[in-house]
């Protein structure tokens, strides 16, 4: 384990450098550049050329790439083309609030999708595992669009009990710090603010979990199936061993092997999901950002942003395997 | 203008951040009695009353002379600044702003301009000559030290025209021009054109733009990209402190979240309403809509050496073609106005006569096809992906089909779609529109018209045509008479040549961007609103 | 089978609503009482249950089930296809790496990784910007973001049957690469695809929504239901079930087609996919 934990971490830079080189070549074979969006207003072909070389997109491409890889190297993410603003810091803005909804979805989807797995293999092949496993499969089904939109409509307009858009009400006065609003909140003692950010997170969280909560729900009552017939399960129950606890000390913790394992996995599916979310919910997170700065060819914007994500999913997946080691002894022994 | 009054106006305070179960639908009263239970506790504003005003976008730059989005560089530029001149919309009359009255000479070629005794910026200091020869020094050198990258403001102040300006004394200032031009005070009204503190740009120099220091009735209190823009009401705006405290741009980009935000009371007013849903809010009871002048113009752009439109026989059957009526319906929901050509009614040239120019007669279009022999003819036809613009298309590519000709509609994101349309070889059709930051005609007709324009070189391609050198006489003299009676003749008959002899554009509509506010919200202009200049010195909660 | 499907109504149900929607894809032009594209010549935005239009109709007045019926052939081709097509590049790239192994390995999975760590709908959108929109960009598109699960899959499995006895046996009797890959290995993988093949095709057509949605797909005027969401949301106010219409089309495909991988997963007795 300690060497392919080695090895995988010397392969992080080598991932990343696939991923915005990917990044780089695909966003210059799109149509179009910032420096046209830049001139639609004014329509100058003379301000536009010399808009185009002041953003340098008139260098040869290898150039660009050698000057972008460069720039990589020294941590330096460059300048939206659009907003004029270091990338760095239009990431600072907008990685923590995807966080935030990544995480609080993981946990309605593994609270939701644990819970029910449990449930459904408890009463394995009755009406309540039936229904269960019905109802997560509808879920996962659904688009993750029509959904928020749904709830939008249910809760926001038709209810009224929860806003429907941003991360915070245009009224409160946030000034961020470490930009994770329930440790800033913390910070600077103004536990109103945690509120607020329950009530905006809750809607577009509900639309990643409840069509990601399918997935958990079917790898874990499928975990708990295969570990309850497992030898050392019916050794422990011929032992006299309560069923409670030979359920806590041996099939829980097998069975939580698996649940962690598809966490990492559906940890890329929960930046999809919040990518779509973010849009819905007009969610100020790095998924829309992304996906404007594609639409308006804000290269540095597109290419720091996919660096971050794409390092985000990574160190999750390692984090995954290390704490897959963790649960599992014989694991870490080999 | 007409909007819905209603005299039950509900507490500016109360009226906060969603007050709960907006009877939106007319079936809603069925909801959950328990909504009433769960009322979040309102948002009591910091200090005194704050307004929350929709927009698609903000990224946070409010750099005046770069193109950062309509959010940050014309709806928040509007409430952060002024420029030397100044004008409403309800007329398209220039009025004096930072300039309390300017001179210019008999050959229209030097203004001189006082500037108004005892006006401050944001930051305190003194407005005086020297902040606005600052202000465009950096526009027009290009080694001023201040100079942002990437702006293209100087085509707006004319372009090479601008021959020099020069700091008379503290309070005087001046332009000179090489030839005249009657647009030129209206170029000052632009949201580019505002006055910036000398004392700010000596601070931050080109990146003064997340610290944005003028002379407008709000000043910048923070921004968060993608998220909002906080203002607060400036205390010595020379035309007395707004009423509002604090003013918050809030980002809404999706159109339905802009709908449910205003239905559910969390956005007091927006010009970035879907036009589907109008009289639905209006319904509602709840929402004041607004019908303001039309200032922008929807066309079809036709590429004038491409194909089958090289012929004017078929631009003109194209044109012909066109269901005004079902567009303004269907696209519109019938918030838009029957177009005659290229000015709008509250604009210079506008002639009522010109209506006949896009009204649709089929049977001349298919006659004039045929006579074309383009009857069959394949044309691809461009639009963006978002808002109004795909059910635009869908409208238009049946009247085209109904002609006879096939047409391959592509709907693109923003990026791909100016990519395409500034290059000629790639489009054949395409929708557009140009709205109007300054009234004065010649902003419609310049940029799109004059060689060396990017519309005019790639997007309708139009400069080789014969008619071109007569067509930019045309509009330089229009643009060189001092009159106005005779000026607006000159448009008009400029419109006619356009429509006649040149038709690379077939008009689709006149339209406004819809303004909706809460019930409540008072001294709202939206004849302005309409083409995206936000003017919120007089808005208040009743 | 009968009696497998007599003893699970639900995946009863779900093959007949994949039926159902296949021939709805192919008889549209037979089963749809109106034009999809042209207005039915009624009123707009009529509700539904409107007398002749079962479903209402639209904004530019055409009948929405004739739209639905139509709007059945895109998520059905662009489902399948791209299916079809990550599964055929992704059998091979997986065969490949976990035949031969070593260096060739090592590049192909490393490449794959690097396409999984972008979150696979922004990979979409990029490639559909890039390509311009319109169904095969589409296909391409959902196709190369599920490459990588397959080649991941196929990987695994082609490894572990590489290092079986009747595959060193082929080995050594002198059998070439190819010919083991083909014959050999390929069939013991054949059944975790199926299942992983048929959860994706409710995957792939969740996409295709999205990228509708998103105003990348399927271009109007043609029908497609995740842009008739799209179109819906918009007059969500005015006619709501403009917008909940095609979605719960949607929802009812994607459905099935889970439900159709799960029996397949049970039939073909495969391992959940870790």
């Amino acid at each position: 384990m300690g060497r392919t934990l080695t090895t995988r971490l010397l392969m992080l830079p080598l991932l990343l450098w696939g991923v915005v080189t990917l990044v780089f070549i695909l966003l210059r074979v799109l149509p179009g550049d910032a420096a046209t969006l830049l001139t639609v207003q004014v329509q100058s072909q003379t301000v536009r050329d010399q808009i185009v070389a002041e953003l340098g997109l008139d260098r040869p491409l290898i150039e660009q790439y050698a000057l972008f890889l460069g720039d990589m190297l020294r941590f330096d993410m460059g300048v939206s083309y659009i907003s004029g603003r270091p990338v760095t810091e239009l990431l600072w803005r907008s990685v923590p609030v995807t966080v935030e909804l990544a995480v609080m979805s993981a946990l309605i989807m593994g609270v939701l999708g644990v819970s029910t797995g449990m449930l459904a293999a408890a009463f394995r092949g009755r009406w309540p595992d039936l229904l269960i496993r019905s109802v997560a499969t509808i879920l996962f089904s659904v688009p993750w669009f029509w959904l928020g939109i749904l709830l939008i409509v249910i809760f926001s307009v038709h209810l009224g009990w929860l806003p429907s858009f941003g991360r915070l009400p245009p009224q409160v006065d946030y000034q961020p710090i470490t930009n994770f609003v329930v440790i800033d909140a913390i910070l600077t003692g103004r536990p109103g603010l945690i509120g607020h950010w329950l009530a905006h997170i809750l809607l577009p969280a509900l639309t990643v979990g409840l069509t990601t909560a399918g997935f958990v729900t079917r790898i874990t009552r499928t975990a708990f199936l295969e570990t309850m017939v497992e030898d050392y399960v019916r050794t422990a129950r011929m032992k006299g061993m309560g069923s409670w606890r030979v359920f806590w000390m041996h099939v829980f913790r097998n069975a939580a092997l698996a649940i962690v394992t598809i966490f990492g996995l559906m940890f890329g599916a929960m930046l999809g999901g919040s990518v779509i979310a973010e849009v819905v919910f007009s969610y100020p997170g790095v998924g829309r950002q992304m996906i404007d700065a594609i639409f308006q060819r804000d290269y540095p914007v597109v290419q720091g942003g996919a660096l971050v994500v794409a390092g985000l999913y990574i160190l999750v997946n390692l984090a995954t395997d290390l704490s897959y080691a963790l649960i599992d002894p014989r694991l870490r022994a080999s | 203008m007409t909007g819905t009054k209603n005299s039950q106006t509900p507490d500016p305070k109360v009226a906060g951040w969603y007050p709960t179960r907006r009877q939106v639908l007319a079936g809603a009263g069925a909801a959950v009695g328990a909504a009433a239970v769960a009322r979040p506790r309102l948002v009591r504003a910091q200090d005194g009353t704050t307004l929350v005003f929709g927009v698609n976008s903000i990224v946070g730059n409010f750099e005046p002379t770069k193109w950062n989005g309509f959010g940050d560089s014309v709806i928040t530029m509007d409430s952060l600044g002024r420029g030397l001149t100044h004008v409403d919309f309800r007329s398209v009359e220039v009025q004096p702003a930072v300039a309390e009255s300017w001179e210019v000479s008999d050959d229209g070629r030097v203004y001189t301009f006082t500037i108004r005794s005892g006006m401050t910026f944001h930051d305190g200091t003194a407005v005086t000559a020297n902040d606005v020869f600052r202000t465009f020094n950096r526009i027009i050198d290009p080694e001023d030290p201040s100079r942002p990258e990437a702006i293209g403001a100087i085509d707006n102040l004319g372009g090479d025209n601008v021959d020099g300006i020069e700091l008379v004394d503290d309070m005087t200032f001046r332009f000179s021009l090489k030839e005249r031009d009657e647009a030129f005070l209206a170029r000052l009204t632009r949201p580019d054109m505002i006055i910036i503190s000398a004392a700010a740009l000596d601070e931050f120099g080109a990146d003064v733009g997340p610290n944005l220091i003028s002379c407008g009735p709000y000043r910048l209190a923070s921004a968060t990209p993608g998220e909002r823009a906080v203002l607060e009401a400036f205390d010595d705006y020379y035309e007395g402190r707004p009423a509002i405290d604090r003013l918050v741009m809030q980002v809404l980009p999706d159109p339905l979240a802009m709908t449910s935000a205003l239905a559910s009371g969390a956005v007091h007013a927006s010009n970035f309403v879907p036009h589907s849903n109008l009289d639905q809010l209006e319904a509602s009871g709840r929402l004041q809509v607004f019908k303001p002048q039309a200032y922008i113009s929807l066309f079809l752009t036709m590429n004038a050496v491409s194909g089958p439109l090289q012929d004017i026989r078929v631009r003109k059957a194209i044109n012909l073609a066109l269901d005004r009526d079902a567009i303004i319906q269907e696209a519109f929901f019938g918030h838009g106005y029957q177009p005659a050509y290229m000015s709008t009614e509250a604009q210079m040239g506008y002639d009522p006569a010109h209506v006949a120019y896009s009204t649709q007669d089929m049977d001349q279009a298919r006659a004039l096809l045929r006579e074309a022999g383009a009857e069959g003819a394949t044309l691809r036809m461009h639009s963006q992906n978002q808002l109004f613009w795909p059910k635009l298309g869908q409208v238009v590519q049946r009247n085209l089909t109904e002609l006879g000709l096939t047409i391959e509609p592509q709907y693109v994101e923003s990026g791909s779609f100016f990519g395409i349309m500034f290059d000629k070889e790639q489009h054949d059709l395409g929708l557009w529109q140009r709205s109007a930051f300054m009234p004065d005609m010649d902003g419609k007709f310049s940029p799109l018209f004059f060689t060396g324009t990017l519309s005019a070189e790639d997007t309708t391609a139009h400069v080789g045509l014969d008619t071109q050198p007569e067509l930019e006489r045309r509009i330089l003299e229009a643009l060189r008479e001092g009159d106005p009676e005779a000026r607006h003749a000159l448009y008009v008959d400029l419109n006619r040549f356009l429509a006649e002899e040149v038709m690379v554009h077939g008009m689709l509509a006149n339209i406004y961007t819809p303004v909706a506010a809460q019930v409540g919200v008072e001294g709202l202009n939206p004849d302005g609103m309409g083409t995206y200049r936000t003017f919120l010195e007089d808005v208040r909660f009743a | 089978m009968i009696s497998h499907l007599a003893a699970r109504p639900v995946v009863a149900v779900s093959w007949t609503v994949v039926a159902l929607v296949l021939l709805a894809a192919v008889f549209a032009p037979v089963l749809a009482p109106f034009h999809p594209i042209e207005p039915a010549g009624s009123d707009r935005l009529l509700p539904p249950g409107a007398p002749g239009h079962l479903l209402g109709t639209d904004q530019f007045g055409r009948d929405v089930l004739s739209r639905i019926f139509w709007g059945a052939r895109p998520v059905i081709i662009i489902s399948l296809a791209a299916v079809v097509l990550a599964v055929g590049i992704g059998f091979a790239v997986g065969l490949v790496a976990g035949y031969l192994g070593g260096w060739v390995d090592m590049v192909l999975m490393r490449l794959m990784d690097v396409v999984l760590a972008f979150p696979l709908i922004l990979l979409a959108i990029v490639i559909v910007a890039a390509l311009g929109p319109g169904m095969v960009n589409v296909i391409i598109a959902i196709a190369v973001s599920q490459i990588p699960i397959f080649a991941r899959l196929v990987r695994a499995l082609a490894a572990r049957e590489a290092r079986k006895d009747y595959v060193l046996a082929a080995q050594a009797g002198g059998f070439r690469s190819l010919r083991i890959m083909a014959r050999e290995i390929a069939p013991n993988v054949v059944g975790p695809v199926i299942v992983q093949a048929s959860s994706t095709v409710a995957v792939a057509a969740l996409f295709s929504a999205a990228l509708s949605y998103l105003g990348l797909g399927i271009q109007p005027p043609t029908p497609d239901w995740g842009y008739m969401v799209k179109e819906g949301q918009e007059l969500l106010f005015l006619s709501p079930s403009a917008a909940l219409v095609p979605g719960i089309f949607i929802a009812v495909f994607v459905t099935a087609w889970n439900f159709i991988g799960d029996d397949l997963r049970d039939v073909l007795a495969v391992e959940e996919v870790r």
